[in-house]
């Protein structure tokens, strides 16, 4: 909803008005547009399909290339945009249906918007008895939102994550891949504010 | 052919190897439950209720995936398997919205009907689905709902592998997995063409028609408005077996009857309007052979196939017949032609029909189905909702006095009535269009090389030393790869295509069950009443001959073109 919206507001900058009875607020929209400032850029020159399809072009010849095509476009706008997932299903000859079902299958995939730091918090066996519980509960509580949520500011989204194979130290997180291992809840300003700040 | 010897149920059995364990159960006489599996359509394992002992092995095995091998000894009932195939069953139910009174397929279901089988008494489980129950009702002619959805995968397996459209897919994965449309979207904004054979092999209600049956219900009862209904061609050999008849018998006398007694103020046959489509599409083609226009010409009386070439293949819109099917050709009429002879406001019309298909619904709806000045046809009833109304009333249906068709549009002829089956509207062109062409009468009125269950069907006819190359084509999968012969080269004159497998006989608005056997046997009917009709050909019907001489004047008049024909819209893929 919010990419497609986001899409639309930026082709015609008076259907912001729409977008908000479909129930987002115009903060909401003008957070969207901060969080995607790279693809108001492409859209503006008219060339966002273009890229998707070049980054889509690179891997059809592959075999499971589709996955490989997904990697590429969130790498470089941060989730699948529902025009990319259709530019994708069409280079590979698939059904958008299939496409989305194999973006949506993989968790490490989102079609959502997201922050610009995604922290991931393992929540597999050796993390749970360490304490990730805690570690979640400051996360969510000094950024304001639930697991699955981005914060107001655009900078963070909170996701879960299978064990990420750093278990000498527990519990893990991961931010943008990057791994912290043995975090605490006491921990968790000063990791967020050290990101802040950079 | 390699084959093996294995023990099911100490049976032994000698099958091809390769063969699944629930073939070679059916082969042994030995039945083994299912739910999931779909012959040759949906052949995965999911669903864990056709679970099997094989000696050796750890666990229990899918008998409708496990192939058979030598000295395999097989056990399907045994404590093991008893209790695993109840637990399945009960975790099934754990997710499953069980509002089975007021459910659409109470009493037709297939996991109802499976709880019953194994003996579930109690669900020991709570629920663990996580998303919300979606209720997608923005199409004209589907309803989906995924509270009730048992993840089977049988109509994503139908919607991709036979009708090749692949509209919806399994989204998110685990406990939040639903079947969906690609971006959560309704059905009404992705390329599903509302074909309805989702709802076919659905084993529950997840997939179902959108009813009117209170709709229909309000205009019989009010006064003020009179009621018209049209029965497709298709219906009369199936309507039969929501009433404990055999598929394939033919109740075109008793469906006449109970519609009077159901209220309808008049009740007209849509194979008056199918013999109409012939001369229409006939002279159509006609046309297009001796003066050159563009062929192939392809039938337009699926609108199942309609939305999927507008969406697919819009290239072949120049190709398409530009002749609206029977149901709008008679919907279009109903409200002129018809009004202005009983002397009545065409306002006060309320034109209802009968059909095999659900596509009809969203067909009835398109705006350019307006031509009378009104809706055409105001309100479409699947053969399964004529069912329930009939039922609703108290009507002994198959003990019913057979009654006859109310005129003017209620004669018709053999021509018509095999519209109902892949091929026949070929046929029925054929009929009238070597007649009309070379002046001779045909001495087998019979093309048996476009009937039959065959996917694809080619015929060469000879029309007076001219060769005319045909093909017929039936499910949408089939479609496809029809056209992709013509775009790759192929050359014919005259394509038919219906969407469903079967043509209107297998459509997805008949009753269910609808398999490969029921879809034979009510194609058979279909011919038997062919047969039985005296007149064959379109041309021949009195009625037809009296409409051109009153109202319409000629094929491909201008009453005609504007009353009779449409137009088609380029619609995306993605």
């Amino acid at each position: 909803m919010g990419g497609d919206c986001l899409h639309i507001v930026l082709q015609n900058p008076k259907s912001m008005v729409a977008c908000t009875c479909f129930g987002l607020r115009m903060g909401d929209i003008l957070r969207l547009m901060v969080l995607n400032l790279k693809s108001i850029y492409n859209i503006q020159r008219g060339g966002v399909l273009v890229e998707y399809k070049k980054l889509v072009d690179d891997y059809t010849s592959m075999p499971g290339g589709l996955i490989e095509a997904f990697h590429a476009i969130q790498n470089e706008h941060g989730y699948l945009p529902e025009a990319a997932i259709n530019e994708a299903a069409e280079a590979f000859k698939i059904s958008a249906a299939e496409a989305y079902g194999v973006a949506t299958f993989y968790s490490m995939f989102s079609v959502k918007p997201r922050g610009k730091y995604v922290i991931r918090i393992c929540r597999s066996a050796p993390c749970h008895v360490e304490g990730a519980q805690e570690v979640i509960a400051a996360l969510e509580q000094e950024l304001g939102i639930c697991m699955g949520g981005t914060s107001n500011d655009g900078l963070f989204s909170l996701e879960f994550t299978e064990c990420v194979g750093q278990c000498q130290e527990r519990p893990v997180i991961t931010i943008n891949g990057e791994p912290y291992a043995g975090v605490t809840p006491g921990d968790v300003p000063g990791i967020l504010n050290e990101i802040r700040n950079k | 052919m390699e084959t093996v010897e294995l023990l099911i149920d100490n049976i032994p059995i000698k099958v091809p190897a390769g063969t699944t364990i629930l073939k070679a159960a059916e082969e042994a006489g030995v039945h083994i439950p299912t739910l999931c599996y779909l012959e040759d359509i949906n052949e995965i394992g999911a669903c864990r209720i056709c679970v099997v002992e094989v000696e050796g092995y750890s666990t229990l095995a899918a008998a409708c995936v496990m192939p058979v091998h030598q000295g395999m000894v097989v056990k399907t009932n045994t404590p093991a398997v008893r209790a695993s195939r109840r637990m399945n069953l009960e975790l099934i139910l754990s997710d499953h919205d069980s509002d089975c009174p007021t459910c659409i397929r109470n009493g037709n279901c297939e996991l109802q009907t499976l709880c019953e089988e194994l003996n579930v008494r109690n669900v020991r489980f709570e629920g663990t689905k996580k998303h919300e129950r979606i209720l997608d009702t923005s199409t004209p002619a589907l309803v989906r709902d995924t509270g009730k959805c048992i993840l089977c995968y049988r109509c994503v397996s139908v919607c991709d592998h036979v009708q090749g459209v692949d509209a919806i897919a399994a989204v998110n994965r685990g406990f939040e997995t639903t079947i969906a449309p690609a971006f959560n979207k309704g059905l009404i904004d992705v390329p599903c063409v509302e074909c309805g054979q989702c709802i076919l092999t659905c084993p529950v209600g997840a997939l179902y028609e959108k009813e009117c049956i209170d709709e229909v219900w309000t205009a019989i009862a009010d006064k003020e408005k009179f009621t018209v209904v049209q029965t497709a061609p298709a219906t009369r050999v199936s309507i039969g077996e929501e009433f404990g008849m055999e598929p394939g018998d033919i109740s075109t006398g008793q469906m006449v009857a109970a519609l009077r007694r159901l209220g309808f103020d008049a009740v007209m046959d849509t194979d008056f309007t199918a013999d109409l489509t012939i001369m229409e599409e006939g002279h159509e083609f006609i046309e297009r052979l001796t003066e050159g226009g563009v062929l192939p010409l392809i039938t337009s009386c699926s609108p199942g196939w309609v939305k999927y070439m507008e969406h697919f293949y819009p290239e072949f819109i120049p190709n398409m017949s530009t002749c609206k099917s029977p149901q709008q050709m008679f919907g279009a009429l109903a409200k002129t032609f018809y009004a202005e002879k009983i002397d009545l406001d065409p306002e006060k019309v309320v034109s209802v029909s009968i059909m095999p298909c659900t596509a009809k619904k969203y067909e009835a709806q398109r705006p350019e189905m307006r031509d009378s000045g009104y809706q055409d046809v105001d309100y479409v009833l699947t053969t399964r909702e004529l069912a329930r109304m009939i039922k609703e009333a108290g009507i002994d249906f198959k003990n019913l006095p057979e009654e006859d068709y109310d005129d003017p549009m209620g004669e018709s002829t053999g021509a018509a009535v095999i519209f109902g089956a892949t091929g026949g509207v070929m046929e029925a062109a054929l009929r009238t269009a070597y007649e009309v062409i070379t002046g001779k009468t045909l001495a087998s009125v019979d093309f048996h090389d476009v009937r039959g269950l065959e996917g694809i069907k080619e015929a060469t006819v000879d029309v007076d030393g001219t060769e005319v190359k045909v093909a017929v084509a039936h499910s949408l999968g089939h479609a496809r790869e029809l056209l992709e012969r013509v775009k790759a080269g192929s050359q014919y004159h005259f394509i038919e295509i219906m969407g469903c497998p079967g043509g209107c006989i297998g459509g997805g608005g008949q009753p269910i069950p609808t398999d490969t056997e029921i879809r034979d046997a009510r194609m058979k009917g279909i011919y038997e009443a062919d047969e039985a009709m005296a007149l064959r050909k379109s041309h021949d019907n009195p009625s037809i001959k009296a409409i051109y001489e009153e109202y319409l004047g000629k094929p491909l008049g201008d009453k005609s073109h504007h009353l009779l024909h449409t137009e088609y819209t380029e619609r995306s893929q993605y």
